[in-house]
């Protein structure tokens, strides 16, 4: 570990202290002189005509300010949608109008019908129950592949179907991957849900609008992951504010998950209302309203097809995929069966020909959108499954037929798009078997069967593409955005730096990690280095965090605009040391003239850029401040390889994870303590997803699950203790620190772990199964059992 | 809304008597059914916690007294014979050691939930519930005390006082075990305790119970008779019946949770493991029948 706190030291996190002590400051604990509340009457109904709604009652309710409902929404727009994905056929995508409180329908549980208003919390509440609102139910759309039938009912009136399109990728290689299916000699099948999931971030989400009369400025706090896309979206798109007029907050920001990446309702409601109201307008969602209105996660029902010849060498995957949109499209969930899905079915293997069918359907169910690996959970699970039932068909070792199709030369251009950089996907399998003990298993198997256990191995691979993403090229695929990153880089005159960075974190450890990179650059402590996020009056815009790209897209930007400053630094340094600026050299805080003594210290250096008195003012402006923006040349590729071993209760059917190994190629490690806690992170959610989480409605589009009572969470006993391993790293070729993002890896890798590894439990046990759905509950592992 | 907390059970009696309010004890049930966050339904709440006579747990000849508002923790804690080691393992599983810390034994009893992990612990060592009023006191067998699904035999001006474990049912030793999602923070699929005796090997009393997969936890009266005088190392052969009278007693429902069929095997699976963690429970004793109180 580098004595100086810089790249690769293992720093404990400095915003844990302010999180740990209850000093954090988090949306909720804005409270703003005169505010007032807003309590969302939402829809108990999933689907419904509204026939009327009399607010007379509850308008004249104590303390109430004003009941809204569509119709002072008129002139507003809808939320929009980020992504448009154009179908196989070339058309764009079915999108609904989405507005801000439910017009003339009710289409999920969960949806703001009208909105109170009021001086407390509780009049707002209670006014709302005085609503009266006259509904007529419609029959709901819940299971998918009825929503496509003829003649099915349509969640939109105003659509053509239920269909919101119907994606195919890559559709010049149908044809092909059809034939190669048909003549291969070995064909592998398996049906699979990647089922529902609700992201719970601890923090529910908080807004809170301002409007200020005396210059027509607005200011939204709001628990997000990028606060300037919300500005560009809610500004421009619903409410029609300009940017100068409108600034968003988002501080600190208790987890997001994906979740907190989408515009929202909410945010867009407490706003328009803060205007109209002329005070200061807050909602905070209860963790039931969460459950109904967050953006969800996953929903995909696949079938995929890996043929392959009697090495078991793959020849092409097709796969076959119901998408659920859920009532309305959220801010990118187009892109994440798409963009985000189809284009990871290579995983880490040459497979030369693939073909990845998606339909996304509209359901009267919540929005879905991208949560914790978006797109790449769901074609890693269905991948790492199907490989593991065709070892299982044509009896070759699990390990084995992985290592046999394995990518061996970078660059990798992949049938599904991708060029992959660097990897060493053998020498990590390597280490995993080593980490994993692999040898061992037997003798644990043996001495779990003497305590009437089944125990299981399952290994698998995954890749991700991170560092979302090269601007021109998602701009060709739908998105409505661009998705470089910002940073400034402001050294004040004593020589400390203030960085603005358009990254957001919500739980990463910016604050710890990115002060290490620019300590590396400079050589001065990490403490004289501060981070600024999170606000769009102090940082240039910028496209926030998601997809593990804070340290590839904003680390880099941060990099660049660092080495702006000390390429202006030693122009300064070699005025000051009488040398030209090619002989200084910058290391550990002092500029020298290379092959001499003579240095001049960093903080005089920066003081000379602030009080310029000895100073090249013909040739350099004074001040020490640059600017960067990043755009990415492609993705990064962070892969691994996971192992992990159950114990099945035979008679209940209940799984316990006993270990877990996780061996990761991050690239260029910058913290290695944050990146394991990352990986653990991700890993409990992976488990919770693999043995514990569903989100479930009923045939009426109620959703069964609306609370922690029936929505099971992981928990600390419920996982076990990690192995993880991040030496195996190739580092990014084309990013300024060689990173690839770590902060979904663990969830995208561990589901199809933990279930091979349950499958093999079973078979082991002479039990005839290849699959169970996730999660794998007591009652569902037993059912599997008996047959 | 208003909230009484009287310190004696005179006035907590009166309060019943005369404006019905609703009781709150650890108020986990209370808090988690009401509607609002930070707003129990029902207009009046009558805080018994602060009744001395309602806490504590005391041995005395007769048996254990166990007071209403005595929390999960507090019987975790307690020093009691292997005969109350089912109860003890149940108030460990009880939602979390938050949960235990507040939550009372006779709020889980009165709340009767079908899930509710105190009662199969509680039917096997044969509780008496004790209840109060101005007008009454009465002494009720648990197995009756709990009518159905979320009702009880308690009349609106009674609270429970005590719950009574008889010293004739502190003998040998006991065993719980129940199934959920996972170990912590849920509500059972099904649960099971049964307490035992042994003499030289041979069982000379039953006693078992299942939950969560009836309207109101049963006791298996007919197993446990047939247990008697069988070898504690035996009792596996009789699996069969065992499934015999589950299937006739038990009426399993199929939920988010888990289907009819899985319950009604594991309830098997948890009476056979409780029977045989009581059954080495027992057999270690001294040959003395247990200790009393
Ligand atoms: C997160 C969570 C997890 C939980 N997990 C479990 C679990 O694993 N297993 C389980 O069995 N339960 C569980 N519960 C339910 C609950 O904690 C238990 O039922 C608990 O024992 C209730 O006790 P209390 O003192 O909190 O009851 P309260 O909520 O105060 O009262 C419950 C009911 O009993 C009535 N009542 C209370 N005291 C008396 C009295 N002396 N006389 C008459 N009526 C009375 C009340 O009016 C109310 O109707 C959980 C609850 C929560 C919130």
């Amino acid at each position: 570990m580098p004595a100086d706190g810089g790249i690769g030291a293992s720093t404990r996190r400095r915003e844990d202290v302010r999180f740990l002590t209850g000093q954090g400051r988090y949306t909720d604990d804005i409270n703003i002189h005169n505010q007032a509340h807003v309590f969302f009457l939402r829809s108990d109904m999933a689907h419904g005509r509204i026939n009327g709604i009399d607010i007379s009652a509850a308008e004249k309710m104590p303390g109430v300010l004003k009941v809204f409902t569509a119709a002072d929404f008129a002139e507003v727009g809808g939320i929009p949608c980020g992504w448009q994905v154009t179908d196989r056929f070339g058309e764009p995508m079915q999108e609904p109008k989405h507005p801000v409180l439910a017009e003339g329908f009710v289409r999920h549980v969960g949806e703001p019908i009208a909105a109170v208003v009021a001086d407390t919390l509780q009049q707002a509440r209670d006014a709302a129950e005085a609503i009266e609102v006259d509904i007529e139910a419609l029959p709901a759309v819940v299971d998918m592949a009825a929503a496509l039938e003829d003649g099915a009912q349509k969640v939109h009136e105003d659509l053509k179907s239920n269909l919101c399109y119907d994606w195919g990728f890559v559709e010049e290689n149908r044809d092909a991957v059809d034939e190669a299916i048909r003549k291969a000699p070995h064909v592998t099948t398996l049906e699979l849900v990647n089922q529902r999931l609700v992201a719970n971030p601890v923090e529910p989400r908080v807004a809170i609008g301002v409007h200020d009369r005396a210059d027509d400025e607005y200011t939204l706090y709001t628990t997000s992951q990028n606060p300037h896309v919300i500005r560009l979206l809610m500004g421009a798109f619903v409410l029609g504010i300009p940017e100068h007029k409108l600034r968003v907050v988002s501080p600190d920001v208790g987890g997001g998950f994906g979740t907190k990446i989408f515009h929202y309702q909410e945010e867009a409601f407490c706003t328009f209302a803060a205007k109209v109201v002329n005070r200061p307008v807050k909602w905070r969602a209860s963790r039931s309203e969460a459950f109904m209105s967050d953006a969800q996660g996953r929903d995909h029902v696949t079938k995929i097809e890996l043929a392959l010849d009697e090495e078991g060498h793959f020849l092409a995957i097709r796969t076959s995929t119901l998408a659920n949109m859920g009532a309305y499209l959220s801010t990118f969930a187009p892109s994440v069966p798409t963009w985000l899905h189809g284009t990871l079915m290579a995983g880490n293997y040459r497979t030369p020909l693939i073909y990845v069918n998606v339909r996304a359907v509209f359901t009267n169910t919540v929005p879905v959108d991208a949560y914790r690996g978006a797109g790449r959970p769901e074609a890693t699970f269905q991948l790492e499954r199907v490989i593991d039932k065709a070892a299982r068909e044509l009896g070759i070792d699990p390990v084995e037929i992985r290592r046999r199709n394995f990518i061996t030369e970078f660059p990798y251009e992949t049938p599904v798009a991708l060029t992959y950089d660097t990897g060493d996907y053998h020498a990590t399998m390597d280490k995993l078997m080593e980490l994993a003990d692999r040898d061992g298993f037997e003798a644990r198997a043996a001495e779990s069967k003497k305590r009437g256990r089944l125990r299981g191995f399952g290994v698998n691979c995954y890749i991700e593409a991170c560092g979302i993403a090269p601007s021109n090229l998602v701009g060709q695929l739908g998105a409505r955005a661009g998705l470089y990153e910002s940073a400034t880089v402001r050294v004040n005159a004593t020589g400390s730096v203030t960085v603005m960075t358009g990254s957001h974190s919500h739980g990463q450890g910016h604050e710890t990690a990115f002060p290490q990179v620019i300590a590396s650059m400079i050589g001065i402590d990490p403490s004289q280095v501060e981070i600024v996020h999170g606000d769009t009056a102090r940082v240039p815009m910028g496209m926030g965090t998601y997809g593990s790209r804070s340290l590839a897209v904003g680390g880099s930007a941060m990099v660049r605009a660092a080495e702006k400053v000390i390429d202006k630094a030693r122009k300064i340094a070699a005025h000051l040391l009488e040398a030209s600026a090619e002989d200084i050299e910058l290391k550990e805080g002092r500029f020298t003239v290379k092959g001499t003594d003579k240095s001049v210290a960093w903080g005089d250096v920066t003081l000379a850029a602030y009080v310029p008195h000895n100073y090249p003012l013909e040739d350099l402006e004074p001040g020490l401040e640059e600017t960067a923006f990043y755009d990415p040349a492609n993705f990064t590729y962070p892969a691994g390889a996971y192992a992990c071993e159950v114990e099945v209760d035979p008679e209940t059917g209940k799984v316990t994870v006993e270990r877990f190994a996780a061996v990761d190629d991050f690239g260029t490690i910058v913290n290695p303590m944050i990146v394991d806690g990352q990986v653990h992170g991700g890993l409990g959610q992976g488990i919770g997803q693999a043995l514990l989480e569903g989100c479930v409605y009923d045939d009426e589009g109620q959703l069964l699950t609306a609370s922690y009572m029936d929505y099971a969470m992981p928990r600390a006993d419920d996982l076990p203790f990690y192995s993880v391993d991040h030496s195996c790293a190739t580092p990014c070729t084309h990013n300024p620190l060689g990173v690839k993002g770590c902060g979904e890896a663990g969830c995208i890798g561990s589901p199809p772990t933990i279930v091979n590894a349950v499958v093999d439990a079973l078979q082991r046990a002479g039990h005839d199964v290849t699959h169970i759905d996730m999660p794998l509950t007591p009652s569902r592992v037993w059912a599997a059992m008996q047959g | 809304m208003s909230y009484h907390r009287p310190q004696d059970l005179a006035s907590a009696y009166h309060l019943l008597a005369e404006r019905a309010p609703r009781l709150l004890a650890g108020g986990t049930d209370v808090y988690a059914s009401s509607e609002g966050p930070g707003r129990p339904d029902g207009a009046e709440l009558l805080d018994i916690t602060a009744i001395r006579a309602l806490h504590g747990i005391c041995p005395s000849p007769q048996g254990w007294r166990i007071g209403a508002a005595t929390t999960w923790a507090e019987v975790a804690g307690a020093d009691l014979p292997p005969a109350l080691d089912a109860l003890k393992q149940a108030a460990r599983e009880i939602g979390s050691p938050q949960i235990q810390n507040r939550a009372t034994v006779a709020g889980n009893l009165c709340n009767a939930s079908p899930a509710a992990d105190g009662v199969p612990p509680l039917l096997v060592l044969d509780a008496m519930v004790e209840t109060g009023s101005l007008r009454r006191a009465r002494m009720i067998p648990l197995r009756k005390f709990v009518t159905g699904p979320r009702t009880t035999a308690l009349r609106t001006d009674e609270m429970v006082i005590a719950v009574h474990v008889p010293a004739s049912a502190g003998k040998g030793a006991s065993a719980f075990e129940k199934i959920g999602a996972r170990r912590h923070m849920v509500i059972s699929i099904a649960m099971a305790a049964a307490r035992m005796v042994t003499r030289q090997g041979q069982i000379t009393e039953a006693a078992i119970s299942v939950g969560a997969c009836s309207p109101v936890a049963r006791r298996l009266t007919a197993f446990e008779k047939m247990l008697k005088g069988t070898a504690a190392t035996r009792i596996a052969d009789l699996r069969p019946h065992l499934e015999q009278e589950l299937a006739e007693c038990l009426s399993p429902i199929d939920d988010l949770r888990a289907d009819a069929a899985y319950r009604a095997h594991v309830a098997g699976a948890l009476v056979l493991r409780c029977l045989a963690r009581a059954a080495s429970g027992a057999t270690s004793q001294p040959e003395s029948e247990g200790e009393g109180p």
